[in-house]
């Protein structure tokens, strides 16, 4: 995936406020769709985007998806560490 | 913008979807049923990357931390959940220049395995669409 290796339409899964999009994903995409379940990230993700540091932006090449990735059951299971071990 | 759904992209959409530091947060069979949705969403010849942290090392399967209640799953263990989401490695690659006291991060190219994509198990079906 090196310069010049131009893709159509790409997905940034857990996309937070868009860095991978940003630096490695867009340059090498006409548009990215950026997925991120949280609102509060996703939310700072166009100032992100358009905050200057060189690269161009359009902002049309990018779409922000405020989805779920079935994220956070780990979060609310009780787990037992003791099985972690190698079994 | 689209709220309170699961990304469960329309057939052959894109050409590679990035998937980095997710699927640590997701339950196994989340995380199978997660990488069929994507799947289902590749154009053909398209990629998902997972890019995460996996144990290599370790004589542990998985570590839990709970600071962040996430999962880091053993190389091996990993590659099995690919191969239940009918898809197979096609390329990996270890993060470099980060800092050893981190766990190791890989980067995992994964593509759709043709042998595997006729014969899906029922449980890991999944039907609906939003983009």
């Amino acid at each position: 995936m090196g310069p010049g290796f131009q893709l159509d339409r790409v997905a940034d899964c857990g996309a937070g406020i868009g860095r991978v999009t940003r630096h490695l994903l867009l340059p090498r995409s006409a548009h990215v769709d950026l997925v991120e379940q949280s609102p509060r990230l996703l939310n700072a993700a166009p100032q992100y985007m358009a905050s200057g540091d060189g690269l161009e932006f359009n902002p049309d090449s990018v779409t922000y998806l405020n989805l779920g990735l079935q994220v956070c059951t780990i979060a609310t299971t009780e787990i037992d560490t003791s099985v972690s071990k190698s079994y | 913008m689209i709220t309170e759904q699961d990304f469960s992209p329309s057939a052959a959409t894109y050409d590679l979807i990035w998937v980095q530091w997710v699927i640590g947060h997701l339950h196994d069979i989340d995380c199978v049923q997660f990488l069929r949705r994507c799947a289902a969403g590749l154009k053909p010849c398209g990629v998902i990357v997972l890019k995460d942290n996996v144990l290599i090392d370790e004589d542990l399967t998985f570590l839990w931390d709970r600071t962040d209640s996430s999962v880091a799953r053993h190389m091996r263990y990993l590659k099995l959940l690919i191969s239940l989401s009918g898809l197979q490695v096609i390329m990996e690659a270890r993060q470099q220049d980060f800092p050893s006291e981190l766990l190791p991060v890989f980067m995992i190219a994964i593509s759709v395995a043709p042998s595997l994509l006729t014969d899906t198990p029922s449980i890991f079906s999944s039907t609906s669409s939003n983009v």
